[in-house]
């Protein structure tokens, strides 16, 4: 069973990134703050955390960065902002975000992106 | 003349008005000069040749009245009567008497010690020397009478015989010979012979034999020495010459006359004369003379001047002034040069300190050098030097104010601006966030129908759904464009422009286009020729001016078309985008770019929104302009032109197709190596002076995180991943040594280096891992200190 991370402060956003994955099959655990989620990360050990780039305890690539520190690079790190400029993009990646989702997003491509990076042998490209 | 300097020009002119009367004067008088002395000289020798022949003509009265005082003697007149009378036993005592007479007269005439008689006869009638006195080799004596002879055939006895008393024949001058022979040296001879009468009884004739040198050297000693001086008589025979072997070409046998000579001379022989002449390059003087009573035959002296020798003269003078000229010249040049300088030195430091004044050297003072209209100058140059720098200080601390005044109004109005594009791009993503809900929720309900245990939606909330996720849809388009606006106002967006392959962008743009027309009745023409060339400009953008036009003007078009045509117009494309859709009024023309003003405007006016805001701001940034002409209810036509890539910018171009998809860029970014990175946690309250170390930081490749009022600290430190702690200890005032006290107890923490940056330069803490630094830190000892303790615990 896959287990999705996702660290959202806000619970809206959670709540439908949440319905949408679990509609695919995923557990999801919410962690609103980012402190909270690097603390449990180590125990928890998920298979992909989606990480709001915007939280408002820790900045995204010092959260990524920490990530990186503990699970090293199995576990892959997905950026969700609404921060959706090329310099945002290009600073996640940088900092070793897997894939970008920019706010708004299409759930279905959520989901695709998701099932993409848990298990990449699972999907075709299309 | 402009190239000339001042001081050439003053030199010129000093030696233009000098130099040309005096040599107009110079010439002048060389020419007056020479004509003078030319005629000088001619007139010289006349004066000369006359006074020779005035010489010879006293020479030639003198022997005259020799003769008649002869034949007057008492020893002449008493032998003539006894003659008369027949008193034959007188004679002989008579002639002894005569013979003394003549012998005395002989050794009495000299001159220059030499004799002027050779010869005085007395002959009979018959002819025969009754009485003969000789000069011969300078021996004067009475001739034997063994010696006597006639001398009837004589010219001169035969001419005097037929005379009346008193008048006297003059012979012309012959050679002496003695018995038909000729003596050398030539012996002239002039002969004046006379009858003689007894009462009324010719009884004889009285013949004397001038020695003619004596008056013939007179003129071969006044040899001019470049000329020649010579007589000649009327048959061309050289009486007198310098050349003494030249006379009497006729009597001696050696032909030489004046005519074969010197033909051009010939007209002397024609008659007597006195005159100038030139023949060739000589100048001729001549005057004829002739004994008084000559029996026709003259003698010409001639003085032979070659013209050279007079020119000689002449251009003697000549040089003396031209010499003159020349040292006048020469004095004048110096003078004008000294002067010229004296004016123009003065003038050149005026002008360079002029020069140097203009070049900004306003310091330059020009040396007064006199009272006049220079000084003047040199004073006023000064003057205006300083006043110069006066204004330009002035100015200069005025422009630094204003400067100043200029550099705050522009960082002012640069945090008015960044603050408002700071200000658009948070709020777009804070709209972003809401706008989530709307339209993932509504996109979910549409098309993920299994998020909802299968609920079928009624039709009627299906359509509402869709119109809340159109219009969600539309709010981002927004979003997306303030977003754009802010980026392209901020200076923040830059254009990659390359060679553009615009067919295949039209193509796409038109495929997209199609599809937003849905169910309208329009139709989307592209009209273009077959190929298009490749232009110059960022495709992205291009295509996404494009698009927007083109989507602007489905929107507002009903029925009829939407055509997108390119054409070539020289080396520019130009590129229109035409719908019959309801047209822009004359009004909202004027404002349909600018920008925020149709925001207010009512949706259904075409151009509503930033799209064409954003256009013409891309398309001024390719240097281009869009222009739009529009009538209501007809349609609008949207405008701009762009350039050709040119053959050597396709040839640069490695790969002219580059992603040309506007809505999604995909990133690709090397990763940073993470296991490298280093994280810093950054404790300071004064926000300037957080800001200020996290920028040094993050320059030397730190990951700096900012502890912000507020935040766990101990928390923080034990759940990020640090590397370092960068703690100012004022901020925790009290309980600053309690914090450090805590994070170096905490198991999670303690490991951790710290730097503390104290007030004070009290070491408060010995630990290896921690570094006290003195506020305020200097940057440098800062990141030297933070390398420090990282080495050492990278080792650790």
């Amino acid at each position: 069973m896959s287990y999705v991370m996702l660290v959202e402060d806000n619970q809206d956003n959670a709540d439908l990134m949440i319905r949408a994955l679990s509609t695919a099959g995923f557990e999801v655990r919410h962690y609103l703050r980012g402190l909270t989620s690097l603390g449990a990360v180590t125990k928890e050990k998920p298979s992909i955390i989606l990480l709001d780039f915007n939280l408002p305890d820790i900045d995204g690539r010092t959260l990524i960065l920490s990530f990186k520190r503990k699970l090293g690079n199995d576990v892959p790190v997905v950026a969700v902002t609404a921060r959706v400029s090329e310099m945002d993009q290009r600073l996640a990646m940088h900092f070793g975000a897997s894939a970008f989702i920019g706010k708004p997003f299409d759930p279905r491509e959520l989901v695709a992106t998701v099932q993409r990076l848990v298990n990449p042998a699972k999907v075709t490209p299309t | 003349m402009p190239s000339l300097s001042l001081r050439a020009k003053l030199l010129l002119l000093f030696l233009l008005a000098v130099l040309l009367p005096l040599s107009i004067t110079g010439i002048w008088s060389s020419r007056v000069t020479g004509q003078m002395t030319r005629e000088r000289v001619i007139q010289d020798e006349q004066t000369r040749l006359s006074k020779l022949t005035l010489e010879i003509e006293r020479f030639l009265d003198t022997t005259l009245s020799d003769i008649r005082i002869l034949s007057g003697s008492t020893a002449m007149q008493t032998l003539a009567q006894a003659i008369a009378d027949r008193q034959s036993l007188r004679l002989e005592q008579l002639r002894s008497s005569v013979e003394e007479d003549f012998l005395n007269f002989v050794s009495a005439r000299q001159i220059a010690d030499s004799f002027v008689y050779q010869h005085i006869r007395f002959l009979n009638t018959n002819g025969f020397e009754f009485v003969r006195v000789n000069n011969l080799n300078g021996q004067v004596n009475v001739a034997a009478r063994s010696t006597l002879n006639t001398r009837a055939t004589e010219d001169y006895f035969r001419q005097t015989i037929n005379l009346t008393p008193g008048e006297i024949y003059v012979s012309p001058i012959e050679i002496f010979d003695e018995f038909g022979r000729i003596l050398r040296p030539y012996v002239p001879v002039l002969r004046y012979s006379m009858p003689i009468y007894g009462g009324e009884t010719f009884v004889g004739v009285l013949v004397t034999d001038v020695r003619a040198e004596g008056f013939l050297q007179l003129v071969t000693a006044q040899q001019n020495s470049d000329g020649m001086t010579f007589m000649a008589d009327q048959t061309g025979s050289y009486i007198a010459h310098p050349d003494g072997d030249k006379r009497f070409g006729a009597a001696v046998g050696t032909g030489i006359t004046v005519q074969q000579e010197s033909p051009e001379l010939s007209f002397l022989l024609d008659r007597q004369q006195t005159g100038v002449t030139e023949a060739g390059d000589n100048v001729i003087v001549y005057e004829s003379t002739a004994p008084e009573g000559a029996s026709g035959f003259f003698w010409t002296v001639v003085s032979v001047l070659p013209l050279s020798s007079v020119l000689a003269i002449v251009q003697q003078q000549e040089i003396g002034i031209l010499f003159t000229l020349g040292v006048v010249a020469v004095i004048s040049v110096i003078v004008a040069v000294v002067f010229s300088r004296r004016i123009s030195r003065p003038i050149i430091d005026v002008t360079e300190a002029a020069r140097a004044i203009a070049n900004g050297s306003f310091d330059r003072v020009v040396a007064v050098t006199s009272r006049d209209e220079i000084g003047t100058l040199q004073v006023s140059i000064n003057t205006m030097a300083k006043q110069i720098k006066q204004s330009i200080d002035t100015l200069e601390e005025r422009v630094r104010d204003r400067t100043a005044k200029l550099d705050d109004a522009r960082r002012i109005a640069e945090a008015a601006s960044n603050a408002k594009s700071e200000f658009l791009s948070n709020m777009s993503h804070e709209l972003r966030t809401p706008l989530n809900m709307v339209i993932g929720y509504t996109t979910s309900m549409l098309y993920i129908p299994e998020m909802y245990k299968e609920v079928v939606l009624p039709d009627i909330y299906k359509k509402d759904i869709q119109t809340i996720q159109k219009n969600g849809e539309h709010l981002l388009g927004l979003i997306n464009d303030i977003l754009d606006l802010s980026k392209i106002e901020a200076g923040k967006l830059t254009l990659s422009p390359q060679p553009v392959d615009l067919l295949d962008i039209v193509r796409g743009v038109v495929a997209t286009s199609v599809g937003l027309v849905k169910d309208k009745a329009i139709q989307v023409r592209p009209d273009h020729p077959v190929a298009l060339p490749f232009i110059w400009g960022d495709p992205l953008r291009v295509r996404q001016v494009l698009l927007n036009l083109m989507s602007n003007a489905i929107k507002f078009t009903d029925t009829g078309y939407v055509t997108l045509k390119a054409e070539l117009q020289g080396d520019q494309v130009r590129i229109s985008v035409q719908d019959t859709g309801i047209g822009i009024n004359e009004e909202d023309l004027k404002t349909i770019f600018d920008r925020y003003a149709q925001i207010q405007n009512k949706a259904t006016i075409q151009g509503t929104g930033l799209g064409l805001d954003i256009c013409q701001r891309l398309l001024q940034m390719h240097d281009s302009e869009l222009e739009v002409t529009s009538a209501v209810g007809i349609g609008s036509t949207f405008t701009f032109t762009l350039p050709l890539a040119t053959a050597e910018q396709i040839a640069l171009a490695s790969d002219p197709e580059p992603d040309t998809d506007v809505t999604r860029v995909t990133v690709e970014v090397e990763p940073m190596n993470w296991e490298s990175s280093r994280i810093v946690l950054l404790i300071e309250k004064d926000a300037e002076t957080r800001a200020k170390l996290n920028r040094s930081l993050e320059d030397a490749k730190y990951v700096v995180f900012e502890h912000h009022p507020g935040d766990d600290i101990l928390e923080l430190a034990s759940t990020l991943t640090l590397d370092l702690i960068i703690m100012d200890d004022a901020t925790l005032t009290d309980n600053s040594l309690s914090m450090y006290a805590t994070l170096r107890s905490h198991e999670a923490t303690q490991h951790i280096p710290i730097i503390l940056m104290s007030e004070d330069n009290q070491e408060k803490i010995t630990d290896s891992r921690t570094r006290t630094l003195q506020k305020p830190v200097p940057i440098a000892s800062l990141i030297e200190c933070v390398e420090e303790l990282l080495t050492a615990k990278s080792i650790a």
